[in-house]
């Protein structure tokens, strides 16, 4: 899969208290660099690729809806042998769709997915997105995209709410893309504890809901740990395609290994950037001391961008992340256990590699995260 | 947070008793990323 996100505007009418993105103006991007994209990314992609995805991004996308269409109408007619290898895409913050667009989406919901930005509840939305959920239309997209999850952040100042707005979500029928805003400052003692109340609250819910499909954040594969740490190799594996299967354009068409990377974001010049690369293999030693020993290296979460932005480097991590992750690795471990055995062995019956891994979490992480209890 | 002795042992033993067999599957988030990243996957189903 070949994924390209294209910058189709600067604008955005709402502040959320994440955006990592340093810089909003009005500026547009022009058709005919739009197509200029397209052109390329397509040939370029459609030699290399089974599917392309083509993402719409922003500021907020659908601001420059007029663009977003051409761009498609113009994808459909240019390359009508290739329609079915290429997918449109684009996360919206819900608030500026007119009858109009919901009706040109709706017409093409089948080649069009339109993702929302939701970060639970009324309260928790509200407090991280600028108070607009209730500008927002959440049946349309439950009903045009009924498969396809929110995406839900978490902020510093919602943490608490993490439970409940977890189990709003999935109450109003959605599932969830969820993970802690990166780039932002999570540095605020008593998160470690909060956070853990949340998970139990989430352990106990998942438990008792198996049909419901875990919110990503704890859907850890487990069986990544085990494989890869038997093989005794000392390379991780880059956990995204940024710069190789992925790469993104800024307004004025110029090319970065991904949205993170582009001037209006990092706010850093293009010919700094433009040249960043992570290897599809690195080697563990550019990790930092901490998580080179550290049972989750495998599966850890990494946004390469992200780091660059807070520290001038791919692989070092926000640490508070990373102990944000180790909880959540137990509770996924855990809910997926219990899970297991509550269903009587029927849940999760094909991978025994998998429950070795969360038997090899579970020990790692108690002996490390009972002496971190005592600490505090 | 963390499962008990019992729990744990009850996995052991399934693992142990190869009560869990071992099939290729899409488990856990998909392949092509861990999740993180803004950009929105069209892989999720």
């Amino acid at each position: 899969m070949y994924s390209v996100t294209i910058t189709v505007t600067e604008k955005c009418n709402l502040n959320c208290v994440y955006c990592y993105e340093r810089v909003k103006s009005s500026k547009n991007m022009s058709f005919e660099t739009a197509k200029e994209i397209l052109d390329e990314v397509i040939n370029y992609g459609l030699l290399r690729y089974d599917v392309i995805n083509i993402q719409f991004f922003g500021g907020e996308p659908f601001l420059n809806y007029e663009l977003i269409k051409k761009c498609v109408d113009y994808v459909q007619i240019g390359f009508p042998d290739e329609r079915k290898k290429i997918r449109f895409l684009a996360t919206t913050n819900g608030t500026v769709l007119d009858f109009e667009m919901k009706q040109w989406l709706h017409n093409n919901r089948d080649i069009f997915f339109c993702g929302l930005s939701l970060d639970g509840k009324k309260t928790s939305h509200d407090t991280n997105r600028s108070n607009s959920f209730d500008l927002i239309d959440l049946s349309f997209f439950k009903q045009n995209w009924p498969d396809y999850p929110v995406k839900m952040t978490v902020s510093p100042l919602t943490l608490k709410d993490l439970a409940a707005d977890v189990m709003w979500l999935h109450s109003y029928g959605f599932k969830i893309k969820c993970n802690f805003a990166v780039g932002i400052n999570w540095d605020n003692a008593g998160s470690k504890r909060i956070l853990e109340e949340q998970l139990d609250i989430l352990i106990e819910y998942y438990v008792n809901n198996p049909s419901i499909e875990l919110c990503s954040l704890l859907n850890v594969n487990f069986e990544k740990i085990v494989t890869e740490a038997f093989s005794g190799d000392e390379l991780l594996i880059k956990h995204c395609g940024i710069g190789s299967r992925m790469c993104a354009y800024d307004i004025e068409g110029r090319k970065y290994p991904c949205q993170f990377f582009c001037e209006n974001a990092l706010g850093l010049p293009y010919d700094e950037v433009k040249d960043i690369s992570v290897n599809e293999k690195y080697t563990i030693s550019l990790c930092d001391e901490a998580c080179q020993s550290c049972a989750l290296i495998k599966v850890c979460p990494n946004c390469y961008g992200a780091n660059y932005q807070s520290f001038n480097n791919c692989y070092k991590k926000d640490m508070h992340i990373c102990e944000f992750f180790k909880r959540v690795a137990i509770a996924s471990s855990t809910i997926q256990a219990k899970r297991f055995i509550k269903n009587n062995y029927s849940e999760r019956r094909g991978n025994r590699l998998f429950f070795k891994g969360i038997l090899e979490v579970q020990e790692r992480l108690r002996h490390e995260l009972i002496h971190d209890y005592a600490s505090d | 947070m963390f499962l008990n002795e019992k729990e744990l042992s009850i996995i052991q033993e399934a693992i142990d008793n190869n009560e869990i067999e071992q099939v290729d599957e899409e488990i856990g988030a998909c392949s092509e990323c861990d999740g993180t990243c803004d950009s929105y996957c069209y892989t999720v189903s």
